[in-house]
Order: structure tokens, then sequence, then C-alpha cells
């Protein structure tokens, strides 16, 4: 029988993600949930793994490399993901998953991404421009970005100035609310039932919304 | 290392003459212009020491690197290329560089040395995710490694061994976890110096298998190098 107590907590993701990937085999079980409850682990970690076990066996030996200078970190592939598998761009005809992946690389190397969390800001950027129906631009704009490994994600801005606005807009008034509730002596509001209803559908609701972002909870 | 020519020494085009001939194999490809504009990093005054660096360094060429791991894969009790003469299941993996870099380049290198490049051994030599995946496959699996069996990793250099001790102990990479139920780990370099040897034995269940060993005289930082000051 499989050895799931060999599945160690300790271990980073990528030595986590192998020996999950045996268990999927072995069990005949992909969806997270269950593994996250055969394994202990959370289901958000799971997920992660999965995301990693998606890559060829090229790019997982690069997160197993011996030598820390030369060793990509597994952060890397699991921001790059949304990018890599998104559904239109998976539909451009120059595109190619692990061609894509070596020019992320590259730019990473040479200073074209300064965090890999710009992948984010990416993924926006493509969201936005297929939103406003101009694939045909953000498809030549991502091979561009592709192609030269100093172009940054702001290559990719097409359809984002009001969406940049309303952001604004958005984070000035999570400023505000968040000062408030910061200012709330929880006894003086024992009482007011609707404001606290009110407050735990939003916690609920931000959860959700950074849930879907692939933000992990801390 | 080698001993560098006298202080003073002129750097003429026979000294040039000699570094390309000992650099010469190196595959980007070693010329004057090469030397000269290293030299030139250098302030004139400094030059005479440059100059003495190049003559002491200790290169080891495509032919030398062959002759080390055929050496180093000798010296090992129960392997045999006949899988049947074998002692145990044997893998073969590159501890650093990614997929069309230097470790697969030493692999290749490996393979080529030891007549073992034709297809028939292809199912040895592997990736590292493949190396950790038979570690961890179930005991009933026949591709499983377990006690009985070898893992031979392969790398070029080790100067401190601290590269090795950390992927070992490092939980990002897990070597020594995920490698802890096979029998014998082995790791050959062409070179390493007896303080890595130490420092692996000590911190790591992997033997060290340098075809070269370099001592304190060798090391152009230590007060024992008398080569180079």
């Amino acid at each position: 029988m499989f050895q799931i107590h060999k599945l160690r907590k300790d271990w980073e993701l990528m030595p986590t993600a192998i020996k999950l990937e045996l268990l999927m085999r072995e069990l005949g079980e992909r969806k997270e949930k269950r593994l996250a409850e055969l394994t202990g682990l959370d289901e958000a970690v799971v997920v992660r793994c999965k995301k990693l076990l998606s890559y060829s066996k090229k790019y997982q030996d690069m997160m197993l490399d011996a030598d820390h200078d030369k060793r990509v970190k597994a952060d890397f592939f699991i921001e790059l993901y949304p990018v890599r598998n998104d559904r239109e761009v998976i539909k451009f005809r120059w595109f190619n998953k692990d061609k894509f992946t070596d020019a992320m690389l590259k730019k990473s190397e040479q200073g074209g991404l300064k965090s890999v969390t710009e992948f984010r800001v990416v993924k926006q950027y493509i969201n936005n421009a297929v939103k406003a129906k101009k694939v045909v631009t953000i498809s030549r704009r991502l091979q561009e970005y592709a192609a030269d490994p100093e172009l940054t994600a702001d290559h990719l801005n097409i359809e984002s100035a009001e969406i940049a606005a309303e952001a604004k807009k958005l984070l000035k008034s999570a400023n505000t609310l968040y000062q408030q509730i910061n200012d709330i002596e929880v006894e003086d509001y024992y009482g007011q039932e609707d404001l606290w209803d009110k407050l735990e559908a939003l916690a609920h609701l931000i959860r959700q919304k950074l849930k879907a972002l692939g933000r992990r909870d801390s | 290392m080698r001993t560098p020519s006298p202080r003073g020494t002129a750097i003429d085009a026979r000294r040039f003459q000699r570094w390309i001939n000992h650099f010469g194999s190196y595959r980007a490809g070693i010329i004057n212009v090469t030397i000269q504009s290293w030299l030139d990093q250098f302030d004139a005054a400094d030059r005479d020491l440059a100059a003495r660096v190049l003559d002491a360094i200790e290169y080891y060429g495509q032919t030398q690197i062959q002759a080390a791991y055929r050496q180093a894969l000798g010296t090992f009790r129960g392997w045999n290329t006949d899988p049947a003469q074998r002692h145990g299941k044997w893998c073969f993996a590159a501890m650093s560089g990614s997929a069309g870099e230097s470790g697969d380049a030493m692999l290749y290198q490996f393979r080529l040395a030891n007549g073992l490049d034709s297809r028939a051994f292809n199912n040895i030599f592997v990736s590292r995710s493949d190396l950790f995946r038979r570690t961890l496959l179930p005991e009933n699996d026949p591709k499983r490694l377990g006690k009985d069996d070898v893992v031979v990793l392969l790398d070029d250099f080790s100067g401190t061994g601290k590269q090795v001790c950390d992927a070992w102990n490092d939980p990002e990479t897990s070597f020594g976890a995920l490698l802890e139920g096979v029998g014998k780990v082995y790791l050959i370099v062409v070179a390493a110096s007896r303080v890595a040897r130490d420092k692996i034995a000590e911190k790591t269940a992997i033997t060290l298998v340098p075809a070269h060993e370099l001592h304190d005289g060798d090391n152009v930082f230590s007060t024992h190098c008398v080569s180079v000051s």
C-alpha cells in the first residue's frame, strides 16, 4: 500500500509534488479536496503542487537543481501558470507553452521581470484586452513581450486606463473603510447586528476574491 | 595547480601560445584576443600576477574529464555494463544544470567516456525529478530504488562542499530526504578539495569520488599557496 505518511510537511513544493503525483496515480484520485484530506496538506498546497506537475520534467528539474544560484523557485512556475494556461492565450497560433516558459525564464534572468508576481499583471492585461475585444492586438503584444527579454509587462497595457482608475478609486475606498473598521471599539457596537452581518459578508467576499486571485491564506 | 613562470617573465607571443595550447579545447574557443582582453582588465602593475594566474590554472579539457569519469566508474564495486552482472539497480543523474545546460553535457560526457551512450542504457540515466520519483515508489514496485541500489550523481567541481551539503539538507531540494532509502549514493566530480570531501562526508550520506583532489597549496587564497602570491 502507498505510504501516505512519507509525504512530509517540511518538504518544499517540488519534492511534495513528486510524492503527490505518485499518490494520485496509486489511488486514482485527482480531486484536490480529497487529496488534501488524504495527505493532511492544505488544499491550496495541493493545487500548487498540481500546477507544478503540469510542467515538463525539464522545468521540474530546474526546481530541484543542487546549485542554489541556478535553481528556479517554484513560485515562478506557479505565478506563470495562469498566463501559460489562459484559455485565449493557448489559442494564439504562435503560442507554445514550453517556448513561452523558456522566454519568461530568459526575461527573468535578464531583468525584464522585476518579480514573479508581475505575471498577475500580465494576466490582468490579457483579461482586459480580451474583454475589450482586442485579442489580435494582445496576441501580437504578448508575442513581442516574449521575444524581447527586456520588454516589461507595461508593453501589454492596452485597455487598462479605465481599470486603473477604477482600481485607484476602490483602493481609496478600501483605505477609508479599513481605517473606520480599525477604529471600531467592539464593545461600543456590540448590539449592531446589521453591521456585524455586513462585515462578515464583506470578509467572506474578500476571501473569495483573494482565493480566485490565487492569493495564499496568511 | 601548475607551476607559474617566475615573476617578471615577459608576456610575449611564446607565452600566449602556451596559454592557447593549454586552454584551446575550451568550448568557447580561446584565441589571443580573448586572453588579451582578459589581461586588459587589470592595471599594468597587476598584469604580471594575472599572467601567472593564467600559467597556474589547471584546466581539465574534454579528454581529462572523460578519463576522470572512466576512472571513477571503474572504482565502483557492483557495477557492470551487463545488467545481469550488476549488483542492485543503478541510476545516474546530474546534480546540477538544467536540460541543455552543463548537467546534460556532463551526463553525455560520462556516457561517452564509459561506452554507455547507446539506447540500451537510457533507462539508467535519469532526470533529477525522475530519480526522486523512483525513490518514492511503493516498495513492491520493481523500479523503486531501495537499500540494495546505487545512485550516482555527477557534477564538475566541488570547492567547499557547501553546495552539495545545502542541496542535501535544504527542504527546497531535499536530496537527503529523497535519497535516504537508497543503499549507496556517490557523487563523481572531476575535481574537489579535501575540505569539500571532509564536509560532504560529515554532513551528508554521499560518498564523494573526485578524480583529482585539490589541496591547500592549490587555493590561491590560502597561506599554503606558494606558487601565486
